[in-house]
């Protein structure tokens, strides 16, 4: 009788298993690869720079004009959140100031109607993270270790991941991180014996030198228990 | 059970677990009796398909930044004000015309918890249930939400306030003429300022709870209707007829305080003379006054005013020709009249709301006879004048008669067509007259008046209110009206044609009731939530003996013994867990278990188990109860202790339509009452056929080592959880028997050395049981509502749990009170066994629970040896409770209001996350962080002083029975109560959990002579458990420290 089967592999397909089987064996790791990068705080934040309502510059106001960050965000010290100036602010100067602006509109908009100003939110914890400015700056622990260099932003953006393991690095070795507490919302500032042209290493150096002094002085000993964060 | 009377001390939680049924031997050896062992009916490949797919759906849901979020910031910043730092304002208000003072906190503008003031004199720094419920009804979205007027038979229009004012202008008259009110009572100065602006309308009052019997009593015995304000803590001997002192008596904060002030055996320097009052309570239901008592019984209400006349024989008042008690009453009221002899001028009885004037009448005679610590106080913001005052009783039936020639009827607040007798027909009053409704919800009453405006609540609106000591506090609102309700004050301005803001005319009667009066006078008494020097002195009473002796005689004539009334069984109402019915729809009350039968989401008929017996029922059978030609449906619950022949019932359940928690639960007492029924109802019982289960919580989370294996197992066990004892027994040995085990240990002990140890102690003697705990825990932490179906499953949510025991026999038991909540065990069982480290101990011996890292594995529930942690099965916070099944993605989300009321310093736990007490740790890390800002240059050594965090529970109770603080400071109260002998740890000799909440033992003072076998059990005494003398020796004999009751002193 004969025979006649319905479908036969090729003999040139022998040659692919060796390629399929490859492929099996490296695809997931570089699946995995992708998605944890892809999901990585970094990728996702780093860098984060919405669009805000207003094209307000940091680095105007922080930087060149040199208002400290205190005169707006004024309840940093004494508050978890350190405020968003309410439009009050903006018009105590901008009253007399660039009246007419059209970038100022909103501004001007919000001040007459009572209505906020509606920011988007840049550096944004998950509900479950409490972090509390107040325990920070009061311990010398600098805007700048958490936000960057705003005073040079024009456009803010989130310089630092903020993931879970980068606080952590601070809390369990904060002495590169604690500066004198006047010199908190100075973003520029330097430790003594270096300058802006010492190279890195140096600069971190004489930040360890000097933290190292004032946790002592400042009885600093930063909590890694879970309930400091997570409540 | 009588032919084999244990003679050791017999704790049980409940019959099926005495009698060792099979049903509850069948649930407790489930081996996870509160999880989802069976969750999953199908195979194995099914349960992979799903599997597979939710990972699918994990990784897609997890593929993105979360959503983008805005900064909404003031335009105009008010001055002092800093986001996200929670602010407390001093507020008030009116329960059955009682002021309570109160401290609310606001966060961001969202009040979102109520404590009681400290400065207040009724509530103190704690508060009730209610007191603590009362925050979440700013928030229920069953409110109602706009003004309606009826516009044809069944339908409804929505109004505006402007329509409302210019109908009222049509129909109100000058001075109110032809206008009937019927209100809800209330103290309010300024209330009762605009109540002059009606003179010719015509007043009346109406609550179903009041106070009001007392002060017929005071008018009856001393000819003025008086206020009677016992003070228990100047009392040695305290007798209680039938009052329910610790739960909605309106004084109950107050005596809650009071009482336990004369029970604070840990302040007591020398145990050896150690003192303490002494409870007796004569009661007709088994409530947690009784559980209190340090002697109870249990009578019909028909009784009541034959023992009290037979208490007054005793004492040597009235005439001795009293109808025969039972010999074994008699003997027990010698007795309780011997003692109140022995303490003359310190001894104080109290009868309860709902007995008729005459009792009251009698017990203010023997009061005045036997010279009590009791005040009198009068009352004249009330709008009844006291030459011809009635009390509520008699007002509404005498507005039923005036309302029949209204011009316009004015109801305010009051819910009189569920409350009031229903043979007054108050529904076809109201709905063939022009009537007019100020409440918080369509309730009975909105439902057949014309107009209904909605009112605002306590935390929304300006207003004022008197304590019973005529002490002021002004209620300053949080929050803007959420539904444009109005005030009561605001509504009766606009009834008058003013329409004035409640402001204006707060600060206009201020005037009068603020001493020097200003702006900063105002201020203050803003600021401190009490209106300095407004209270008034106590009357100064001149007792007529005339009047005394009819008292005393008119009680006497009633037949104490003898057939229950009317030949079929006394149904007593009481108020439950939502008082009157005003808190229906209140979730956090509605789930609260009652601490007495533990049921959540049903007022169970409560039956003594000879009458089920003699019934033929069980419990969860549906009975029918006729009375007054009316009919309900009840579901059973067997209460041991409760009187034979008498039926319990709470009041304000079977609500229709009231809102999405009110509705449809349970039974409604209301609708059996007549007018000419006093403090019972002479009911019919008939047969349904039905059966209810009952969402009942007290064999959940049970502690036993070894469960459910019968009487013997629960005699070990169960002492070891509650150690008991008398105040002789606390004399000789203040140890209490508490075991002190020094164990070989297998953790890895850790010191704790550094600044902190938190630490608790809970005092077993002074805890009531009055759950205001749980209700504050759940306000603080966000604890969800999970609905009847979940909590029968076992699966409530609330961090802290009253355990009840009975104890000795199903007849005559005794009950305990025990709160328990998480340990915080030094060596925590729970940590041991978590896979992801979610779960562990910080540097200051947290027991810290962290949701983001939890997996739900539920491993540390089952390793808890307490029982205390609980696992979110759904997404409570995520959706409505009817719907968990569904998934979250179909079903419509939760109301935006509920979600303002949350805490916002405490994460919202989403489905498959463990959780548990974390000893309120945002009020620890918030002090912490305030601390070491004020210190900033030693910032790690300064300690949070003293009272700087206290936790929710231990803010909440009236008695001061918890305790929280530092055990590394050596002044603090926390420290040395855990350095008494009477102190304890539960099931810590036995599995070395050093546990950081500690229990003080319970200590009662019977008289001598009085109860033997409560307090006979003498076999315990001298040979069953260990004295601090004996500890030596027993810890040679067995080293690991596992000691049982049954082992012998040396």
């Amino acid at each position: 009788m004969d025979f006649k089967p319905l479908f036969v592999f090729p003999r040139w397909s022998n040659k692919l298993t060796f390629g399929i089987l490859v492929f099996l064996s490296v695809f997931p790791i570089y699946a995995a690869t992708l998605i944890a990068y892809a999901l990585n705080p970094t990728t996702l934040n780093d860098g984060y720079q919405p669009v805000q309502p207003v094209p307000y510059s940091h680095a105007l106001h922080a930087g060149q004009l040199g208002i400290d960050c205190r005169y707006c965000h004024n309840t940093v010290e004494k508050a978890g959140f350190a405020a968003i100036p309410p439009t009050e602010t903006c018009m105590n100067c901008h009253k007399s100031i660039r009246t007419d602006s059209d970038a100022l509109k909103p501004v001007r908009d919000s001040y007459k109607t009572g209505l906020p100003v509606k920011w988007v939110k840049i550096h944004d914890l998950p509900d479950y993270v409490y972090f509390n400015h107040s325990a920070h700056v009061n311990a010398g622990v600098s805007c700048v270790e958490c936000h960057g260099n705003i005073n040079h932003m024009d456009v803010v953006y989130q310089a630092k991941p903020l993931n879970m393991a980068w606080c952590l690095q601070c809390h369990r070795d904060p002495t590169a991180h604690i500066r004198p507490k006047d010199q908190v919302t100075n973003l520029d500032w330097l430790p003594p014996g270096v300058t802006r042209d010492s190279t890195p290493a140096e600069i971190l150096d004489a930040k360890r030198k000097l933290g190292k002094t004032l946790i002592e002085q400042y009885h600093i000993n930063p909590n890694v228990d879970c309930v400091t964060c997570h409540r | 059970m009588n032919g084999e009377k244990s003679k050791g001390k017999l704790y049980w939680r409940s019959l099926d677990e005495l009698a060792d049924k099979p049903e509850f031997r069948a649930f407790v050896e489930r081996e996870f009796p509160a999880h989802a062992s069976e969750w999953f009916g199908g195979s194995r490949r099914a349960f992979l398909k799903v599997m597979g797919a939710s990972m699918a759906l994990a990784g897609l849901a997890s593929c993105r930044r979360w959503p983008e979020e805005n900064l909404a910031p003031y335009a105009h910043r008010p001055v002092n004000r800093m986001d996200g730092v929670p602010v407390h304002y001093a507020s008030a208000y009116e329960l059955g015309g009682m002021g309570h003072g109160v401290v609310a906190v606001s966060y961001d503008g969202r009040p979102i918890k109520v404590d009681g003031n400290p400065s207040h004199p009724l509530t103190g720094h704690s508060g009730d249930i209610f007191l603590q419920a009362s925050v979440l009804n700013v928030w229920d979205p069953d409110r109602s939400r706009s003004i309606q007027a009826r516009t044809t038979q069944q339908g409804t229009e929505a109004k505006t306030w402007q329509d409302f004012t210019s109908y009222v202008k049509t129909r109100v008259k000058p001075n109110g003429q032809g206008i009937v009110f019927l209100t809800e009572a209330s103290r309010s100065p300024t209330v009762a300022a605009l109540r002059k602006r009606f003179g010719a309308a015509k007043w009346f009052e109406w609550e179903p709870i009041s106070s009001d019997n007392q002060r017929a009593g005071a008018k009856a015995a001393f000819g003025r209707p008086l206020r009677a304000v016992p003070r228990l803590d100047a009392a040695e001997v305290i007798v209680s007829i039938d009052a329910d002192l610790f739960h909605a008596e309106p004084l109950n904060i107050k005596f809650n305080a009071d009482w336990a002030k004369g029970r604070l055996l840990r302040d007591n320097e020398q145990h050896a003379n150690a003192k303490m009052n002494r409870l007796y309570v004569v009661e007709s239901g088994f409530t947690i006054t009784g559980s209190s008592a340090d002697h109870r019984r249990a009578v019909r209400p028909s009784q009541i005013p034959g023992i009290v006349a037979a208490i007054a024989a005793a004492l040597g008042q009235g005439n001795a020709n009293v109808a025969t008690l039972d010999k074994e009453l008699q003997t027990f009221i010698n007795a309780v009249a011997a003692d109140v002899k022995a303490n003359a001028g310190k001894a104080v009885f109290v009868a309860g709301t709902r007995q008729n004037p005459d009792v009251h009448a009698a017990v203010a005679a023997i009061n005045s006879a036997i010279n009590a610590p009791v005040d009198y106080y009068a009352d004249p913001e009330d709008p009844r004048v006291e030459s011809d005052w009635t009390p509520h009783a008699e007002q509404i039936k005498a507005f039923a008669q005036a309302a029949a020639s209204a011009e316009l009827i004015v109801v305010i607040g009051a819910n009189p067509v569920l409350t009031a007798p229903r043979d007054l027909k108050i529904e076809d009053i109201l709905s063939s007259h022009s009537a007019i409704h100020l409440g918080q919800y369509v309730d009975e009453t909105a439902r057949e008046c014309l107009w209904h405006v909605p009112q605002a609540h306590y935390l929304e609106a300006w207003g004022d209110v008197r304590t019973f000591d005529g002490t002021v506090s002004i209620a300053q609102p949080l929050i803007e009206p959420l539904f444009g309700g109005k005030s009561t004050i605001e509504f009766l301005s606009a009834l008058s044609g003013d329409d004035e803001a409640g402001y204006d005319l707060v600060r206009a009667t201020a005037r009068e009731y603020i001493p020097g009066y200003s702006d900063w006078t105002w201020k203050q008494a803003l600021f401190n939530g009490v209106v300095a020097n407004s209270a008034r002195p106590a009357e100064k009473l001149t007792p007529n003996v005339a009047n005394l002796t009819a008292a005393i005689s008119r009680v006497a004539t009633t037949p104490a013994s003898g057939p229950a009334g009317g030949g079929g069984y006394e149904l007593a109402l009481h108020a439950g867990m939502l008082y009157d019915g005003r808190f229906a729809n209140n979730g956090w009350l509605m789930e609260l278990p009652d601490p007495m039968n533990r049921c959540t989401w049903d007022n169970p008929l409560l039956v003594s188990p000879n009458t089920a017996k003699k019934l033929n029922v069980d419990s969860d059978q549906v009975l029918k109860l006729s009375a007054n030609g009316q009919d309900i449906e009840a579901t059973v619950y067997i209460l041991p202790g409760q009187p034979d022949d008498v039926l319990g019932l709470a009041v304000g359940y079977g609500r229709k339509g009231l809102g999405s928690i009110a509705h449809d639960v349970g039974s409604d007492g209301y609708a059996l009452k007549g007018t000419k029924d006093g403090s019972f109802i002479p009911v019919q019982v008939g047969y349904t056929g039905k059966v209810n289960p009952l969402a009942c919580v007290q064999q959940h989370h049970m502690m036993d080592l070894i469960p459910g294996l019968g009487k013997q197992r629960i005699k070990e066990e169960v002492p070891g959880l509650v150690v008991e004892g008398t105040l002789d027994d606390y004399r000789k040995h203040a140890s209490m028997g508490t075991r002190k085990v020094v164990s070989l240990s297998m953790f890895n002990e850790r010191s704790y050395d550094h600044v902190h140890k938190w630490g608790m102690a809970i005092d077993l003697t002074v805890c009531t049981g009055c759950s205001a705990c749980v209700v504050a825990c759940t306000s603080e932490n966000n604890v969800p509502v999970v609905g009847k179906a979940q909590v029968y499953k076992g699966r409530e949510m609330h961090w802290i749990r009253i355990d009840r025991y009975f104890k000795h026999d199903e007849e005559n038991p005794q009950a305990v009170h025990q709160p328990v909540t998480c340990m915080h065990c030094e060596n925590a069982p729970c940590e041991e066994v978590c896979p992801v480290a979610a779960t562990t101990h910080s540097v200051e011996g947290l027991n810290m629970m962290t949701y983001n890292r939890c997996i739900g594995t539920r491993y540390c529930s089952n390793n808890c040896p307490y029982k205390v942690r609980r696992f979110n099965f759904f997404d409570y916070n995520n959706g409505e409770i009817s719907n968990q099944y569904t998934p979250n993605i179909l079903r419509p989300d939760i109301d935006d209001l509920l979600k303002m009321s949350k805490n916002p310093q405490v994460t919202v736990r989403m489905r498959g996350v463990m959780e548990k007490c974390t000893y309120c740790v945002q009020r620890i890390e918030n002090a912490r962080i305030k601390v070491r800002a004020e210190n900033r240059d030693h910032a790690d050594t300064v300690m949070i002083p003293e009272g700087m965090v206290v936790t929710a529970c231990q803010q909440a109770c009236p008695t001061n029975a918890i305790v929280f603080g530092n055990l590394n400071d050596p002044n603090a109260r926390v420290t040395k109560l855990h350095a008494l002998a009477q102190v304890y740890g539960l099931l810590d000799p036995e599995l070395n959990t050093k546990p950081r909440t500690q229990y003080l033992a319970k200590v009662r003072n019977p008289a001598s002579g009085v109860d033997p076998e409560w307090y006979n059990d003498t076999e315990w005494r001298s040979e069953g458990f260990f004295f601090e003398e004996d500890e030596g020796a027993s810890e040679k004999e067995s080293p690991a420290g596992t000691q049982r009751g049954e082992g012998k002193a040396p």
